[in-house]
């Protein structure tokens, strides 16, 4: 107890246990009981015990329909979408840390844009060229050009789920491998090749098995965002009727089976779990791999040769594509007028500043910046999200802190879990309970439904594992030493941490802020149902007009949350060198 | 048999020229340690000899077959140059056991399990690392793992070995014990070694030939006693030697009869062993070696000394005398030792003293005393 | 320390469970009963200053602005899709919160069990408005407006109505050519199918198939509205997201297929400034779509019930209803009667149109919700 990170792990616990266990708790509950909705057709009162859910989920002739052919799915659809971002990821990981490929710099940021943007981007932008026949309107951008018809396989459905998911989670196996890549001895490798190994050889034993634990962990991080991500397969998957369980879940989150609802969830996080705990398994073997890598002094580009130029083109290409073509394609969107004619006189910048009377063809919506709906939507990204990443990265970074300086206890293992549970619930469960939990009193606790407090509540604990992990790596490379030395001369916690951690981790520190900026910038499920008149935040007002289908002006949003988020990490990178890519990964 | 041959090679990185136009020739079976402070290209050399690396320009050559020629655009591969390389913090395979580290060289030229476990088994008892096989490289101490690294390495036989400061991790004493094992594998694998060091006590310890660098240029390629004693200039005569050697500053005073040199320890006559050209007023250096200070004998050409610290190891005794206005370093055998601020008398009876000119170079060797 | 750990957790979690379920009943504070004048009513729903409205369209923002600019009240107006107006308004009526005064809504199979029925809002007709509804089924709870969705085709290329039969869209000639949103994310597409099962109205899809093709319907479900749905399904239709983007997939020009949709009959409004090819197929057997109340109720705990009263009120004047004196909305009040973009009639439609009962939606709409999750 002497120490302070014994007293900051035992805060975390009961912080932690109450605001994520506690919702675990409730959810099995609710997986057992009546609900209003539900309550004329079982015809039982609201709040009785059922197991009619359970059964209905998984023994029931519907079951299949319900739950299985679902969960099967998700689960193709999130490990191809594991395969293609550790490929894709990995490749990409792999020219830029050990060959003469041009254009590194550059490629790499843009690399990690689709991380920033909204997950539905990709899948937008897909739907937009390879769209056929199938929803009719106007043709798809292939279709336009070629006269050909995409076939229904590559328009929608499974593939392109797991590709365009795959795409949008590439940044993080870039990021984790590459992480690895760069610290790696790159003489373990010259070492094989001294050995007469062949090239594949070496990439196959040598080069894979050492960046293993990057692979595990962004197969574990990729595999349960795909699994609770919610748009693209909305997007992608409804014109063929391609079910997966997030869709199911709003299905049945949003309809009259809550209940039903609820199982779904539970075994989605059942599933998370255990790929959690397959992955601290096979990491936590004695081929400890951390002692031994450290930082190359000199490492060698293979020279790539005659296929430089052709790979360094190719690779730019596929990252312009997949970063930079959505940007101008929702700039686009959002000034043309008719839907689909992209000629000059068609374009028009009344969506954006046009007065309510010029835009009778969206029922009078004002153009967005005129827009008084939208500034105040602004403002309250803006706060929710400066608010939850200070105390997310706070608490996360102190929990990093607490979990490293306490590593072999118990409790730091158990408040490890706990941070990062929360990003194995799927979002849209999430809030379903945080709604009906904080809409009660609960002892001292306060009904917090409708206070902006609640959603800065659910942010940071959502957004905690991010700053958590990031806490955690900045702890790892900071000596014991470091803090002992100031100990010893009788420095004061507060004064270690305020003088001698924090700066030494400085851009580690910051880097833990801004994934929980930029996550709640883009954040649309987690804060869906629990946005109050005052508290509508830009996402929100997205979705709205997303579904009201005027494009133009959710195509707006979506550049300006783009263009915000790229802007204030690109500030905030120049001013203190911290970067997302360094929060991940290291 | 593998001869390798360096011509004139350069390698650029960006702007900076990290070794610039080297030309070396390393026999059959020589024992070639690459030799400078950090930065000066040694392991830059070491690396494109491997093919690790590439040169900007220049060819190499290993066993009489050109494995690298910027003119002929000729770059083989390192898999197919037939040396072995160990590496300075010795690249282990952590995900691999110390067997499998040994064996993985063997498997890639598709031996049998039998030849690989036998060989293996054979490299572990040459090495003293039987017990450890079945250890991950986590789970053995720094020593151990650069035993394994050099029995990976000698695997498969090379008859060429490079080697990247493969002792430097390692504590005083093991690195002692390793440089003895390094002659004693130099010798009964015949194989042709060049070495990597910034240690010019393991250069000189070790080497059959050092190649003295700095700043990428090649200082001097000769045997390490001709380093020691015939040092080029004056970079190579400062690097090499322990205590360093003494260089003085002096102006030349006459060149008539005899070579006059005015400097801080008093007027002093250079007799060479070969005749030299000296214009009258240059500046020159001259280097004494610590140990050809030695206590006077005779009343000739004594040096006024006194003590300003004495450092006796039992076998030799360091010193630090002032001489006039200058500070030296002096080098006696034996049991002596000396009280500080004693005034004691000493001669330089060797005739090995060197005489550099204005630019540094060596112009000869030759007798000094006091005049 | 372990110990300690524990026991805290367990006090924590114990206490949270037994907290969970407290719930205060507390009544309306809504007078329904007390009977005031107009002016009395103006009088104190401008002492109350302030108003705040939930509704299911963005037009009643219009309409908020010309009350705001006639009696000087505050009106803050939230849009929420269905689920999440019926998701709040019961949580906060639950926690006793003042959010929402007025609600307007839509998916009368919902709000009717989990917010009329559990008293968490009231229903309230105006004087204006009483004795002025033309038909007993708008009243009791008041319906402010009903909104058609009709099956509409793009008529680019065809003068005549391809369309006289529901069944023909179950025809391979139709095959992925019918577009409408999904029932799932569209409460009242699934209340739509959930009438279609309703003994009366199987029993007419059952006499058109006969009549179109002079033949009994062969069931492999309960009944044709059931066996309609998985035909449909069967069929191809295709699923999309708002009725927005469907009028422009069915309505754009040039397109080699002839399409059609079930969608609002409020997009026909923008389809010429959209450039879009679409008209709505009447008179078809045995409907030509449907159409559902939407409700307007004051919460329970409003704070400003004066302000709520007077605002429902305004809504139904004529002045009050001029944003949605359009295509696709239709008042059952008899003096707004006149719409100045369709030359039908909410009578006309009627006949022609399913009318959503809330009652047997709530009592079967699960049945199809679980039906047409196993066909697809």
């Amino acid at each position: 107890m002497r120490k302070p990170s014994n007293v900051i792990l035992l805060l975390m616990t009961i912080f932690l246990g109450y605001l994520t266990l506690f919702p675990l708790l409730q959810m099995v509950k609710d997986t057992f009981t009546v609900h209003v909705s539900e309550s004329i057709r079982l015809n039982k009162a609201p709040g009785e015990f059922t197991l009619s859910h359970w059964a209905k989920v998984l023994f029931d002739p519907s079951s299949l329909s319900i739950f299985y052919k679902p969960f099967l799915n998700s689960l193709a659809t999130s490990l191809g979408a594991c395969l293609v971002s550790l490929v894709f990821g990995g490749v990409f990981s792999w020219l830029v840390t050990r060959t003469n490929m041009r254009w590194k710099k550059i490629l790499s940021t843009l690399f990690v844009f689709p991380y920033i943007m909204p997950s539905w981007t990709l899948a937008l932008a897909w739907y937009n060229i390879f769209k056929n026949s199938v929803v009719g309107g106007v043709p798809g951008t292939i279709q336009a050009i070629t006269g050909l018809e995409p076939p229904n396989w590559l328009a929608y459905g499974a593939f392109p789920i797991a590709l365009v998911t795959g795409l949008h989670y590439a940044p993080f196996a870039y990021i984790m491998i590459g992480g690895i890549l760069r610290n790696m001895d790159a003489n373990l490798e010259e070492a094989a090749m001294m050995l007469k190994t062949s090239r594949k050889r070496i990439v196959y034993k040598i080069t894979i098995p050492m960046i293993m634990p990057a692979i595990l962990s962004t197969f574990l991080l990729v595999f349960s965002s795909a699994m609770s991500s919610f748009a693209v397969p909305t997007f992608l998957g409804l014109p063929v009727r391609y079910q997966v369980l997030t869709t199911q879940l709003y299905r049945t989150l949003n309809g009259i089976n809550q209940g039903q609802g609820y199982c779904i969830a539970m075994l989605m996080i059942l599933l998370s779990v255990a790929i959690l705990a397959f992955n601290q398994r096979v990491v936590g073997t004695r081929k400890n791999y951390t002692t031994v890598t450290g930082k190359s002094s000199n490492i060698s580009f293979i020279n790539l040769k005659k296929g430089r130029n052709v790979i360094s083109v190719i690779v730019l290409i596929l990252v312009l594509i997949v970063s930079v073509l959505p940007l101008i394609s929702f700039a686009l969107e959002s000034i043309i007028l008719l839907p689909g004619d992209y000629s000059f006189d068609n374009m028009t910048l009344q969506f954006w500043i046009g007065t309510a009377e010029q835009n009778s063809i969206a029922n009078n919506e004002p153009g967005l910046l005129k827009n008084p709906e939208l500034w105040k939507a602004l403002f309250n990204s803006l706060k929710l999200s400066l608010i939850c990443a200070l105390t997310a990265g706070t608490l996360g970074f102190l929990a990093g802190y607490g979990i490293v300086r306490g590593r072999g206890t118990k409790l730091a293992k158990l408040v490890d879990n706990l941070a990062f549970f929360p990003y194995l619930i799927p979002s849209m469960a999430f809030s379903v309970i945080y709604l009906s939990m904080f809409s009660t009193r609960h002892g001292i606790i306060p009904p917090l439904y409708g206070t902006f407090f609640l959603l800065v509540l659910i942010g940071t604990v959502k957004y905690m594992p991010f700053a958590s992990r990031s806490g955690m790596n900045a702890m790892m490379q900071l000596s014991n030493q470091i803090e002992e030395a100031g100990e010893i001369i009788g420095v004061k916690w507060p004064k270690r941490m305020s003088r001698l951690v924090i700066p030494i981790q400085k851009s580690s520190f910051i880097s833990g802020y801004l994934l929980p900026f930029t996550s709640c910038m883009r954040e649309l499920s987690l804060f869906v149902l629990l946005v109050t008149p005052s508290n509508r935040v830009l996402t929100t007002l997205l979705f709205y007009y997303n579904e009201k289908g005027w494009n133009q002006y959710s195509n707006g949003i979506n550049l300006m949350i783009v263009i915000i988020v790229l802007v204030i990490n690109a500030v905030v990178n120049k001013i203190t060198g911290a970067s997302i890519d360094k929060g991940i990964g290291g | 048999m593998p001869k390798i041959e360096l011509k004139n090679i350069t390698k650029k990185f960006g702007d900076f020229t990290a070794v610039d136009n080297l030309s070396i020739t390393i026999e059959d079976g020589d024992f070639v340690t690459l030799l400078g402070p950090s930065g000066c290209g040694k392991t830059t050399t070491l690396r494109q000899i491997a093919g690790l690396e590439t040169p900007t320009s220049g060819e190499i050559i290993i066993d009489g077959k050109i494995v690298f020629s910027s003119e002929k655009m000729i770059d083989v591969s390192p898999s197919k140059r037939d040396v072995g390389f160990l590496f300075q913090n010795y690249a282990l395979w952590p995900h691999m056991t110390v067997y499998q580290n040994i064996a993985f060289g063997l498997e890639n030229l598709k031996w049998n399990k039998a030849d690989i476990d036998k060989r293996v088994k054979e490299l572990l008892a040459l090495l003293k690392i039987e017990e450890f096989e079945a250890r991950y490289p986590a789970e053995i101490s720094g020593g151990q793992q650069q035993r394994v690294a050099i029995a990976r390495t000698l695997a498969t036989n090379p008859r060429v070995l490079l080697m990247d400061e493969p002792l430097s991790n390692l504590d005083a004493k093991l690195r002692m014990e390793m440089r003895t094992e390094l002659k004693r594998l130099h010798r009964e694998t015949g194989a042709t070694f060049v070495y990597v060091t910034h240690d010019q006590l393991e250069a000189m310890t070790l080497a059959t030939k050092i190649c003295l660098l700095n700043n990428g240029l090649l200082q001097q390629y000769a045997p390490p006693l001709e380093v020691y004693s015939q040092p080029h200039n004056l970079f190579v005569a400062d690097f090499v030697g322990s205590p360093q050697i003494n260089l003085i500053h002096c102006s030349v005073v006459s060149i008539d009869d005899s070579i006059v040199l005015d400097s801080g320890i008093g007027r002093i006559q250079f007799a060479p062993r070969s005749p030299i050209e000296l214009t009258k007023g240059s500046c020159v250096t001259v280097g004494i070696r610590p140990e050809y200070f030695t206590e006077a004998e005779n009343g000739d050409g004594i040096f006024n000394a006194e003590v300003v610290s004495s450092l006796p190891s039992g076998m030799e005794t360091t010193m630090k005398l002032k001489i006039g206005k200058e500070m030296v370093n002096s080098v006696h055998f034996g049991l002596v030792d000396y009280p500080v601020g004693e005034k004691i008398e000493i001669e330089d009876r060797s005739d090995k003293n060197l005489l550099f000119d204005t630019d540094g170079n060596l112009l000869s060797l030759g007798r000094i005393k006091i005049v | 320390m372990k110990k300690i750990l524990s026991i805290l957790l367990m006090c924590i979690l114990s206490a949270s469970f037994v907290f969970a379920g407290g719930s205060s009943e507390t009544t309306s504070t809504v007078d329904l009963t007390t009977p005031m004048t107009h002016e009395e009513l103006v009088a104190a729903a401008q002492a109350e200053g302030t108003l705040t409205i939930y509704t299911h369209s963005s037009r009643t923002t219009t309409i908020a602005d010309s009350f705001e600019e006639l009696y000087g009240i505050n009106v803050e107006v939230t849009q929420l899709s269905d689920s999440e107006m019926i998701e709040k308004v019961s949580k906060e009526a639950i926690a006793d919160l003042d959010a929402a005064d007025v609600i307007y809504c839509q998916d009368g199979s919902r709000v009717y069990p989990e917010l009329l029925m559990t008293g968490y809002v009231v229903s309230y007709t105006p004087d204006n408005v009483k004795g002025n509804i033309i038909d007993p089924q708008y009243e009791n709870p008041l319906v402010w407006e009903v909104v058609n969705k009709v099956f509409v085709y793009n008529n680019e290329n065809s003068s005549e109505q391809p369309l006289t039969n529901v069944w023909q869209l179950t025809e391979p000639e139709w095959a992925g050519r019918l577009q409408f949103k999904d029932p799932f994310s569209e409460a009242v597409n699934m209340n739509f199918f959930t009438m279609v099962t309703r003994e009366d109205w199987a029993e007419k899809l059952a006499q058109a198939y006969k009549d179109l093709y002079g033949k009994e319907l062969v069931l492999t479900t309960p009944n044709a509205g059931y066996e309609w749905i998985k035909m449909l399904y069967a069929n191809g239709a295709v699923l999309g997201k708002s009725d927005t983007t469907i009028a422009e997939n069915v309505g754009a020009k040039g397109q080699s297929k002839q399409l059609a949709g079930l969608f609002t009959l409020n997009k026909l409004r923008t389809a010429e400034a959209k450039n879009l090819a679409l008209a709505p197929a009447y008179n078809m057997e045995p409907f030509s779509g449907f159409m559902y109340p939407a409700y307007v109720f004051i919460t329970k705990n409003a704070k400003s019930p004066n302000a709520a009263k007077l605002f429902i009120e305004y809504s139904m004047t004529e002045e009050g209803w001029v944003p949605f004196n359009t295509m696709g909305d239709y008042s059952p009040v008899s003096y707004l009667q006149d719409n100045s973009e369709d030359p039908l009639t909410l009578t006309d439609w009627s006949s022609q149109l399913i009318y959503e009962d809330y009652q047997w939606c709530a009592q079967a709409r699960a049945d199809v919700e679980e039906f047409i999750t196993s066909i697809v």
